[in-house]
């Protein structure tokens, strides 16, 4: 791939990257290794095409990465039990290094109780959330880089909706208890 | 809900997001003033959408950017997080460790009863050490402990490069556990004596 074409997809693209995989993972360090991985990937071996076809390339080896993590992640803890978290952080832990970007963000209480609870939700799911509601995708768009049916993906997104509606309604109904006490 | 909602709600999604057609969004706009269970469905996913959408953009630290480009223009081997902080591997290399002495230790006395471990053969020493000087609470104790250790070296070995898990299992590894076991068989055999 040409160099500047390479580095031009890497400044526009790697913040959003990052974030989609920091936010499907909820691990810092694992979104800065599927970052990696995905540009190295579209390096390596990304289409020679142009530029709008390379996003939708690195979106989907992104979408892919984050899966695999995922399952491998999910493979440890079933052979070995879950571990314990806080031990973990406090092994990898730098001193004066802030260790977890996410926290540091002023994510409001309402981003922090989904995004917990879309870590219930199959990882091919949450990433096909993240990809229309963060990215940005539509649907149609989404469909054709997986190669699936677009009414498969409106069946997937539905579904995660319900799943995640006693947080959605929650939150609706308060802003409807503020909006009547402000009017 | 009413007969046709099941068919609006699958366009719910493409209607927030203005992706239908003027047809169907005229047919969901009309759907949904008549109909409170669908236009609470739309409050849902407006809800959803906003909450999403409004997700921060995260900068990707510059050390990712700068080991990116240093593997494309110099060939630099991409370093993982092992190589990053090496360190890591000192506490998980100990627990690894301690771990697989208590689990060679305590597994086979919780597994059976003591009369039928202490003539289970060649583990009979160390089990007897075990059954001697811990009660059974310790030892199940012991062995959480031990499998909690367990896990956490595997999720930092599911972080680390292969060279470097080979070099713990082939190396570091034995040499530690056999030096433990050794010191263990001689205090088991002064103890007894």
């Amino acid at each position: 791939m040409d160099t500047k074409i390479f580095n031009q997809l890497l400044e526009t693209h790697r913040d959003r990257v990052y974030s989609y995989a920091l936010y499907c993972l909820r691990d810092p360090e694992d979104a800065e290794d599927v970052t990696q991985e995905a540009f190295l990937r579209l390096w390596r071996s990304g289409p020679d095409t142009e530029s709008s076809r390379l996003t939708a390339w690195l979106q989907r080896v992104v979408h892919n990465l984050c899966i695999d993590q995922t399952r491998r992640r999910k493979t440890v803890r079933s052979y070995f039990g879950r571990p314990d978290t806080d031990a973990v952080d406090r092994l990898t832990a730098r001193p004066g290094v802030d260790n977890d970007p996410e926290q540091a963000l002023q994510l409001d209480h309402k981003q922090r109780l989904l995004l917990d609870a879309m870590a219930t939700l199959p990882p091919e799911t949450r990433s096909v959330m993240m990809m229309h509601y963060f990215q940005g995708l539509t649907l149609v768009s989404i469909a054709e880089l997986l190669g699936k049916k677009t009414s498969t993906v409106k069946v997937q997104v539905h579904r995660a909706r319900q799943a995640l509606r006693r947080i959605l309604v929650e939150s609706v109904a308060g802003r409807t208890a503020e909006k009547r006490e402000t009017g | 809900m009413m007969n046709d909602c099941s068919h609006i709600v699958m366009m719910l999604t493409g209607f927030a997001a203005g992706e239908l057609v003027d047809e169907d969004a005229e047919q969901v706009r009309e759907h949904v003033l008549i109909c409170p269970d669908c236009r609470e469905e739309l409050a849902v996913e407006q809800q959803l959408r906003a909450t999403l959408g409004g997700l921060p953009v995260v900068p990707c630290p510059v050390r990712v950017t700068r080991r990116i480009q240093d593997e494309i223009e110099m060939g630099t081997p991409l370093r993982r997080r092992s190589e990053r902080n090496p360190w890591v591997w000192l506490p998980a290399a100990v627990g690894l460790a301690a771990a697989a002495v208590l689990l060679v230790i305590l597994l086979p006395s919780t597994d059976h009863s003591p009369e039928s471990v202490a003539h289970s053969g060649a583990n009979d020493s160390l089990v007897t050490v075990a059954d001697a000087t811990w009660t059974r609470s310790e030892i199940d104790t012991a062995r959480k402990q031990a499998l909690l250790s367990l896990a956490l070296a595997a999720r930092v070995i599911d972080r680390t490069e292969k060279s470097t898990v080979n070099d713990v299992f082939r190396n570091r590894l034995p040499a530690t556990v056999t030096e433990s076991l050794r010191r263990l068989a001689a205090t088991s055999e002064g103890g007894q004596g």
